[in-house]
């Protein structure tokens, strides 16, 4: 009998969660993807979020880090000061330092993810039809998840060749509108908002 | 995070797995909207 082949879409929470070790059911659906039992398809919008974010959360870091090193400097004009602060303003100093190698290590995972999964592409079109969806005041109501969720529905315009097709995230106060829900059952996507019931889904998927 | 790092199966994602964490823990603040094993009512006991 022939394996079922079965496609789970996710978005940026997704990858959030692996990275940050929030939720081990997210964890074990990737570990599935590695082991080809399902495929996991993110869009490529998603990781730019993700890479954006990064980017910036470490940039943040970096500028507070120059700010403190450099009040630190004022103070340590002082002998009193220089004696107390310089062990701090040194450990300060390696984490300003050691941010890019960070950086690119958080980047890299990032990228890892994406080694495990199908990208879904993201253009013009899906771009004007998010704007379309905006002036026809539909949900998801926040530009980045119209993005997503039109590439979502291009990308699975044509993925008849699986017995299932899931559609996951955790970003219910978003995404659970009925359009969407209705939108997607046209389609034969299953919407979850709990990882548990995915995994559940999916296994009973793999075990059958 | 160790135990949940030997859960997995795949070597990349006991690699991927919390690597923000270690490095980027400011990126938590970002959490709103991400599931996490609390919220989850079915979470896995791995």
């Amino acid at each position: 009998m022939k394996n079922p082949k079965n496609l789970l879409i996710c978005e940026t929470n997704f990858v959030y969660s692996v990275i940050l070790a929030q939720d081990r059911n997210c964890g074990y659906l990737l570990d599935l993807a590695s082991e080809k039992k399902i495929d996991i398809a993110i869009p490529e919008f998603s990781f730019l979020e993700v890479r954006g974010k990064i980017g910036e959360r470490f940039k943040r870091r970096e500028d507070k880090l120059r700010d403190i090193i450099s009040f630190l400097n004022e103070l340590m004009r002082s002998e009193y000061h220089k004696r107390t602060l310089y062990d701090v303003k040194e450990k300060l100093k390696q984490l300003y330092i050691n941010s890019p190698k960070e950086r690119k290590e958080v980047l890299q995972s990032a990228e890892e993810i994406k080694s495990l999964c199908i990208i879904i592409p993201h253009n013009a079109e899906i771009s004007y039809r998010a704007f379309l969806r905006s002036v026809a005041n539909l949900p998801p109501y926040k530009n980045g998840d119209r993005q997503i969720y039109e590439s979502i529905l291009d990308f699975t315009k044509d993925k008849g060749d699986y017995d299932l097709i899931i559609f996951y995230t955790s970003d219910k106060d978003d995404f659970n509108h009925k359009e969407i829900r209705d939108e997607l059952e046209e389609r034969g996507i299953e919407a979850y908002f709990d990882s548990g019931n995915v995994v559940q889904r999916v296994m009973d998927m793999v075990i059958s | 995070m160790e135990k949940e790092e030997k859960a997995f199966k795949s070597a990349k994602v006991r690699r991927i797995w919390g690597s923000a964490l270690k490095y980027l823990p400011e990126l938590l603040e970002e959490l709103k909207g991400v599931k996490s094993d609390e919220k989850s009512k079915k979470s896995l006991d791995l």
